[in-house]
């Protein structure tokens, strides 16, 4: 039974390599950020350059994961080419710890940058694999699972590195005892390796099987198709851009607001601000469930946006516990972002969502990236009410994108905001 | 298309009021500043030539332009203890200062003003208090080492002055402090012509009616690497007929300081609310001297405490023994974990304080403009776009209805 392809049972397995795909390369992202005093110490580096750990994977990205869709739907293909992200996840990470290992910081900055090449296109191949697994099934569940691992891969991340380190410590010192820890973060690469295979290999056997082996249904891709995507896709790229920004680069600055804003002391601010991931990690899944039951995503969407709009606003004019604001703000977002890349399925061919997830992937980084840095300098010359309110200028384009695609879909008589039922009925029709 | 006009036709009536309430309000509550140092000061009491510079006194005279209006008059001076003193008067009013009884040993009514002014206040600086913070608290309390240095024991030098027809009038101070390492205390005065913020962090209002008091603390020597310093301050009000207070409120607003939300206003009552006085500041502090976010320091503030005894100085020479409230009330400067005063051996604060009531922060209008357009542009899609894809729906209906009937006329 758990081997026929047209099986739920078979497709939750297959569900559980997907979610482990990227584990890996969740685990190791924040590497730095658990060992961030151990690096700065042993490599002797100070806070700018331990930034560049970060900043030389977020900032190539901009770009590449564009173009790591583009090669997923074109010369790679989706499975080769997710094999290939792992192996830039595992080599990046093993050069990484190598530049520990030998006292090199540079060789660990490359070790970054070369896991960067691999870890957002891997993400894109994983949304893609989902589609071509999930569409028209669980396929809101499956995005909602996957966030959820993202962040159960970050948080087991920064709570075991840490003591790994302090073990280490016992037999080795320094550069060496680092090196040695980041050794650890190999062996969920090549965990997640070991998926990618293994889901190219059931991903062609369910082809052979079902035969529907859509890489050669002869369609070329070419990056100029982006210029025909519909009005559709542009306005779901403007939600995740303008939805995005209000919340972690908000985070990132969280915990000083919180404590000034609130009078919180250091632990209670760090609680606070950590609501957000603790909350989307638990109930993206469930959210995800929801939004599969009941179909409409668009609602969804839109009341996300509106939720995170109010518990912005919350906190910028009010006193009002920021707990109820950060609880808000983390079911918002879990809902949105279950409800939100699901709808990219329904607007775009199969062959070319490799690419259009890359672009959204892309312009989400992008506007990370540049608002992080707007975001900081709001602070320091305006303040954090200017900042609240400006996250709100942020989410009312979010919302105006959202109307917007809600008539535009009306209008063009589309198929985003369907209701389960009716998805089913079309769905079974078409079976027919 | 049509959305986006409409958005923008509403936008424009309101910038236009804004900006003219800006101006109205702006025109009507601008004084004419004009100072004058020593006035009247017999050559033997304040010549330069012998050497003595620590006779300091300044008058200032914020003039309302119209005839109507009442002045405020200032006097700053470094006489005894720094002070401030604020006198809200009828127009052609006049100072006189017996300065030969001022300098000695009972100066009391030796300031006066002619006629008497409607209502006074003083605010003044008395002990500069130097405290050991060996579990870095950052609080002062009875247990640690304290050290209280006295005012009105340093000398004090007026450095510079400005007063301009287009500026606030500005004076500062300073002193020498501290042996070995070249420290000075830096105190300046400036009294707002019209009603703006003060041109640097944390950005106080100043009016019209208000004056800002400056404090630097410049490579101070210190008793300990712990050492952290402060400063125990007295106010003055002729009203006695209601007890001043003291009130630390959060406000939502830190456009103009970032990351702080805290306001402090000591409101010294007059008759009725609008004809008292106050200090305001917000509690931080500035360790380096670019004031900047990332040197910006908790100011530590003490019980609001009334007090019986005023160190000598310019309001003791006006006040005599006229029946006056006076209250005392310590800050100190730095928060845990900042390194001490040693750290950067430089720590700077700002307070106004003025005439009427203290000026309440009110959200930008950059603030505003943009919650309205950004919660009034998607309610405005959504009304007309709404509208829009009905209709669509209403026509695409009609035309297969129309053809319907063409189908069974036919």
């Amino acid at each position: 039974m758990a081997c026929d392809p047209r099986r739920a049972l078979h497709r939750y397995l297959v569900l559980i390599l997907m979610c482990f795909l990227s584990f890996g390369s969740y685990f190791v992202y924040d590497n730095p950020a658990a060992l961030e005093k151990q690096i700065e110490t042993d490599m002797r580096v100070n806070a700018a350059n331990y930034e560049l750990l970060y900043s030389l994977y977020s900032w190539p990205n901009v770009v590449l994961c564009f173009f790591g869709g583009y090669l997923l739907d074109t010369f790679l293909g989706l499975r080769f080419g997710t094999i290939v992200f792992a192996l830039f996840v595992l080599v990046g990470q093993i050069i990484f710890a190598i530049g520990a290992q030998l006292d090199k910081y540079w060789l660990m900055c490359v070790g970054r940058f070369v896991f960067g090449i691999g870890g957002e296109s891997l993400a894109v191949g994983q949304n893609t694999y989902a589609v071509s697994w999930f569409k028209g099934k669980e396929l809101n569940m499956v995005f909602g699972l996957q966030l959820s691992f993202s962040r159960v891969g970050s948080t087991v991340n920064i709570n075991i590195m840490g003591p790994i380190y302090r073990w280490l410590n016992n037999y080795l010192s320094g550069y060496q005892c680092l090196g040695a820890t980041l050794w650890f973060g190999c062996a969920f690469c090549i965990l997640s390796l070991f998926c990618a295979v293994l889901l190219a290999y059931y991903d062609k056997r369910a082809n052979r099987l079902l035969g529907k082996d859509d890489e050669k249904t002869g369609e070329k891709v070419s990056l100029l198709d982006v210029k025909d995507f519909s009005l559709q896709i542009w306005l779901m790229f403007i939600i995740c851009v303008a939805y995005y920004v209000t919340v972690f680069p908000f985070i990132s600055l969280g915990l000083v607001f919180f404590e000034e804003r609130f009078g919180l002391d250091p632990a209670a601010a760090s609680a606070v601000n950590s609501i957000v991931y603790l909350l989307s990690a638990f109930m993206s899944p469930i959210f995800g469930i929801l939004v599969d039951k009941v179909g409409r995503n668009l609602y969804w969407v839109i009341l996300g946006v509106v939720a995170t709009l109010g518990s912005h606003m919350l906190m910028a004019f009010t006193f009002l516990n920021p707990y109820i604001a950060m609880v808000t703000m983390g079911l918002a977002y879990s809902l949105l972002a279950c409800a939100l890349w699901p709808m990219v399925a329904y607007v775009i061919p199969e062959h070319q969502l490799g690419t259009a997830y890359g672009i959204m992937q892309a312009i989400q980084n992008l506007g990370l990236a540049v608002v992080a840095i707007v975001a900081g300098d709001i602070v320091d010359s305006k303040g954090y009410l200017f900042l609240e309110v400006f996250f709100g200028g942020c989410l009312s384009i979010a919302l105006i994108a959202a109307v917007a695609l809600y008539l535009v879909d009306a209008a063009r008589g589309g198929t985003l905001n369907y209701s389960a039922k009716k998805r089913n009925m079309l769905a079974e029709a078409e079976n027919l | 298309m049509e959305n986006r006009t409409n958005s923008a036709q509403w936008i424009i009536p309101f910038l236009f009021l804004a900006c003219s309430i800006q101006f109205v309000c702006g025109k009507q509550s601008t004084r004419q500043i004009s100072m004058e140092y020593n006035p009247g000061c017999p050559k033997e009491i304040c010549s330069t030539s012998t050497g003595n510079t620590s006779i300091n006194l300044i008058h200032v005279m914020a003039k309302n332009p119209y005839n109507n209006g009442h002045d405020i008059h200032y006097v700053w001076s470094t006489i005894g203890s720094p002070a401030v003193l604020i006198a809200y008067t009828v127009k052609s009013t006049e100072i006189k200062i017996d300065w030969a009884k001022f300098i000695s040993d009972n100066p009391a009514n030796s300031i006066t003003f002619d006629p008497e002014p409607f209502y006074t206040s003083g605010m003044q600086l008395t002990h500069l208090i130097e405290f050991v913070d060996v579990n870095d608290t950052a609080r002062l309390n009875s247990s640690a080492e304290i050290h209280m240095y006295p005012f009105h024991d340093m000398l004090w030098d007026s450095t510079s002055w400005v007063n301009s027809e287009k500026s606030d009038g500005r004076v500062n101070f300073t002193t020498e402090y501290g042996t070995n390492t070249n420290g000075s205390i830096l105190l300046s005065f400036d009294a707002g012509k019209s009603k703006e913020r003060i041109s640097r962090l944390p950005f106080l209002m100043i009016t019209s009616n208000s004056s800002a008091v400056d404090l630097a603390l410049h490579n101070l020597s210190t008793i300990s690497n712990h050492s952290r310093f402060g400063l125990e301050m007295m106010f003055v009000n002729s009203y006695t007929q209601k007890p001043s207070k003291f009130k630390s409120y959060r406000s939502i607003d830190d456009e103009y300081c970032p990351a702080v939300f805290t306001m402090i206003d000591v409101n010294l009552y007059g008759e009725d609310a609008s004809n008292g006085s106050y200090c305001q500041f917000r509690p931080v502090c500035y360790v380096n001297p670019h004031r900047a976010l990332s040197g910006q320091k908790e100011v530590q503030y003490y019980e609001f405490v009334q007090a019986s005894i005023l160190p000598h100085g310019i309001l003791t020479a006006f006040y005599g023994e006229q029946d006056i409230n006076i209250y005392g009330m310590n800050i100190t400067f730095g928060q845990k974990k900042d390194g001490f005063y040693v750290a950067t051996q430089f720590t700077s604060w700002t307070s106004t304080f003025g005439f009427g009531i203290p000026p309440v922060e009110k959200l930008s209008l950059a603030i505003i403009m943009i919650i309205s357009v950004g919660l009034g542009a998607p309610v405005v899609l959504l009304i007309f776009g709404g509208i829009g894809v009905f209709i669509k729906a209403r026509r695409k209906q009609y035309s297969r209805l129309e053809s319907v009937k063409q189908d069974i006329i036919t």
